[in-house]
């Protein structure tokens, strides 16, 4: 596995490839070759920054089965695919690479999710389990002074756990660092979605993954080798766009790309909301982070007054040139599970052709899948959207 | 006949009858004239807002807003079973099946109307506090854009060590102040901060008649039980805050008084005292309750009705109190917190076993019941049974089934004792 700066095209996104596809592998070796710690996330609201500060990697636990057996004696079936496999995992000891895991607020389930955690994977010692309440009401006025306060409490609390406390210059060079990796990756996206697509939904699909896993500073190497030597692809399909929740399988990036459609751009948690760059830092990186968070694309989780989910799924899609929108979503997934009907409602209004796919799990119904998008993009192609290969 | 058709036949013969208190008649009346005084008023400038169960309803009341609860709505659905039809028309609306069946329920309401009473008067403010569920926040957004009206969130960050920080608790209160500059908006008055304190002093008065009512339930045997607590508790969430409820409670504390002195049972030959963790089943509850009190089993504590006795109000600090309040009631807790209410409430009704709702439209309420189940289990000693179901939407349910594990560990109980 690559570890170094990378200097060419493929290379670079093999390095992006290998870490997008077997995430924990990365960690694993990351963490032998530096002895240092990692720690585990859930939601891409945790500041990434606090814990590069205290010295340790960000690991977002996303690469989690699709067996559940060993989650259900403790959380139902109703609960979503993510926080069913996390918890599988952990309960195995998949997760035993792990030095800790910060919880986010995200959703009822994870908020739940992280109880159940300290309880039944820390084996009852919350010591293991860090939380971090990012506000709701990210609009408000109070939402930053209270972010503020639980950023300062969280990197307190890393710091206490690594042993040292974390020097504001460390968190400076963490939040500067994060934001390149943030920006090289918000370049690429830009690049995407305009009239020459320069990566295959399978490398979408990689290069948003990666910025899951690796350090900022070689992920930014890698993408900015891609970004040097951009390599438009030679035919471009139905310009689709994603949105929806985390996306953490790669079975419908390496369907679309089966069958000639290029993702030109995304609305996901585990791509466009999180590359946000933000506002450029001040002085403070305590506050630099958070107005990062704050100033993110919504999240359908949090709530800005006056927010119209479908007019921000519309205008992303308008601002890619789409053809076809695929609405993704885990099932029982009630955030965007709330947010579908606005969404489908202003893309019909709007002429955009839409598909929503729901997942039990997202490696999972590759046959029934393949059938559904094969019809879609027919559909497509009925429009008038030519090179359409199925 | 066999043995077990039989002893169902004995048990039908002696299938103890539902004795309703004579308040009910009362509190009919009071929903029915809280609902008619919504609806009408409107026509004389009285403003409408909706409003959560957990949201901080004092200021409405101090304002004269009329507040109405569309969570209390989706159970007078699913009571009236209701719950499939309507979850039905959300569904085609295309909310999926998974989400929360009151909100599938309201929505539904909200856009096609119907609905047990004829859907809700229009808001013309949405008041959210999402201390009960995130759930509510996305519900009340659609309502914003449905009613085209202002929304008030109310964002109380989860407690998970049980504790309030000082910058939730300033976080909260900010948020409060939003609220108050919303009700000066729609009803264009300044807000007066002595009627606020009026309201709070109701509230808390309200609260503590609500306390004393679920506490008759220590008692042996039990003067009332949970099915009738779920019945009564409409007043303490929609009219907390007024005369109306105050005396409303007055009145069923004085019945209920009387039924212990006489020594009334609402289980007759009342043998095990159960405790119930979740929002109950609303269209199965007069079975079950028949069913649990044939078998001289009695709900005599819930974790649901006593979620309302949020008895922390300090009306000198209004609504710095209030905030405070609002944003530790008991879904807003860590699980180990809230097994400590579980345990405590277990040992003050001296129950004998726990049944818990897995309630597949309740996220926040359910996720965690397996880790508490566990604690009673080992930590009270006390056998805990789970059930699946929706409170609302009974496609969700399996009545004979929930029966007939109902049975296994009534069998258990009655081995044990």
């Amino acid at each position: 596995m690559s570890s170094g700066p990378t200097s060419d095209r493929p290379s670079a996104l093999e390095t992006l490839r290998s870490a997008a596809r077997a995430p924990a592998e990365y960690a694993r070796s990351w963490k032998q070759r530096t002895g240092r710690p990692v720690l585990g996330t859930f939601c891409s609201y945790v500041p990434e920054e606090a814990v590069i500060a205290a010295g340790a990697l960000p690991f977002r636990i996303l690469d989690v089965p699709g067996e559940f057996g060993a989650a259900d004696p403790r959380l139902q079936a109703y609960a979503c695919c993510l926080a069913r496999g996390a918890l599988a995992l952990g309960s195995s000891g998949g997760l035993a690479f792990l030095d800790g895991v910060i919880f986010s607020n995200t959703c009822d389930t994870m908020q739940c999710l992280s109880d159940i955690w300290s309880a039944n994977v820390c084996g009852g010692s919350p010591g293991d389990v860090e939380t971090f309440m990012m506000p709701i009401h990210v609009g408000h006025a109070a939402a930053r002074d209270y972010l503020l306060a639980e950023i300062e409490r969280l990197v307190a609390s890393l710091g206490a756990r690594v042993g040292t406390s974390v020097e504001p210059a460390a968190l400076g060079r963490a939040v500067a660092d994060c934001r390149t990796a943030r920006v090289a990756l918000a370049r690429l996206l830009e690049v995407q979605q305009g009239p020459s697509p320069v990566l295959t939904p399978p490398q979408y699909y990689d290069t948003t993954m990666a910025r899951c896993v690796l350090p900022p500073d070689e992920y930014t190497s890698s993408t900015t080798v891609v970004l040097d030597d951009p390599q438009p692809l030679d035919r471009v399909g139905p310009r689709i766009v994603i949105a929806g929740g985390p996306m953490y399988a790669p079975v419908l990036p390496d369907l679309l790309a089966e069958l000639g459609a290029c993702w030109v751009a995304d609305d996901l948690c585990t791509g466009h909301r999180a590359a946000a760059p933000g506002p450029a830092p001040g002085d403070d990186p305590v506050a630099a982070i958070a107005d990062g968070l704050l100033s993110r694309p919504q999240c359908p989780a949090k709530h800005r007054t006056g927010h119209d989910p479908g007019r921000a799924v519309v205008e992303r899609a308008r601002q890619a040139a789409a053809d076809g929108v695929i609405l993704y979503r885990l099932k029982f997934c009630d955030p965007h599970a709330f947010d579908y009907p606005r969404i489908k409602e202003a893309l019909d209004a709007a002429g955009l052709p839409s598909l929503l796919i729901e997942v039990e799990t997202p490696a999972g119904s590759v046959g029934q899948l393949r059938t559904r998008l094969q019809a879609f993009l027919e559909m497509l192609a009925d429009a008038g959207v030519s090179e359409v290969c199925t | 006949m066999t043995t077990g058709e039989r002893s169902d036949t004995e048990r039908k013969r002696r299938s103890p009858r539902f004795v309703r208190l004579e308040c009910t008649a009362r509190l009919h009346k009071l929903m029915t004239r809280y609902y008619a005084y919504a609806r009408y008023m409107p026509r004389l400038g009285k403003k409408i807002a909706w409003i959560t169960s957990g949201g901080p309803v004092e200021p409405l009341y101090a304002a004269g807003i009329i507040p109405v609860y569309p969570e209390n709505h989706g159970a007078m659905c699913g009571a009236s079973r209701m719950g499939p039809k309507l979850g039905e028309q959300a569904e085609a609306l295309g909310y999926s099946r998974d989400l929360c069946s009151y909100a599938r329920c309201d929505i539904a309401c909200a856009v096609h109307g119907g609905g047990p009473i004829g859907g809700l008067p229009r808001p013309d403010l949405l008041v959210c506090c999402n201390n009960i569920c995130g759930t509510v926040t996305k519900w009340y957004e659609v309502l914003a854009r449905h009613f085209n009206v202002p929304m008030v969130l109310i964002d109380t960050p989860y407690l998970h060590d049980g504790q309030l920080p000082d910058h939730t608790s300033r976080y909260v209160r900010a948020q409060f102040d939003d609220l108050i500059e919303a009700i000066e908006n729609v009803t264009r008055r300044r807000f007066s901060e002595r009627r606020l304190q009026r309201a709070m002093g109701l509230s808390l008065e309200c609260v503590q008649a609500w306390q004393r009512v679920l506490g008759y339930c220590e008692h042996r045997p039990a003067p009332i039980t949970c099915f009738d607590a779920f019945a009564h508790m409409a007043p303490i969430v929609t009219l907390r805050g007024t005369r109306w409820a105050v005396r409303y409670y007055r009145h069923l504390e004085a019945e209920i008084a009387q039924r212990v002195e006489r020594g009334f049972g609402a289980v007759p030959e009342e043998r095990h005292r159960l405790l119930w963790d979740n929002i109950p089943i609303w269209y199965d509850i007069r079975n079950l309750f028949k069913h649990l009190a044939a078998r001289s089993a009695c709900l005599v504590a819930d974790t649901y009705t006593n979620a309302w006795v949020m008895d922390r109000f300090d009306q000198r600090r209004s609504l710095d109190s209030l905030a405070e309040a609002y944003a530790s009631i008991y879904l807003n807790i860590g699980t180990p917190q809230r097994f400590r209410q579980v345990a405590e409430l277990a040992r003050r009704f001296s129950v004998d076993g726990v049944v818990m709702h897995s309630n597949r439209s309740c996220k926040p309420y359910s996720f965690g019941q397996l880790d508490i189940q566990r604690m009673i289990r080992d930590e009270l000693g006390l056998p805990c049974l789970m059930i699946e179901a929706d409170m609302t939407d009974s496609r969700s349910y399996s009545r004979e089934q929930v029966r007939a594990r109902l049975d296994a560990f009534l069998e258990t109980l009655e081995a044990a004792a």
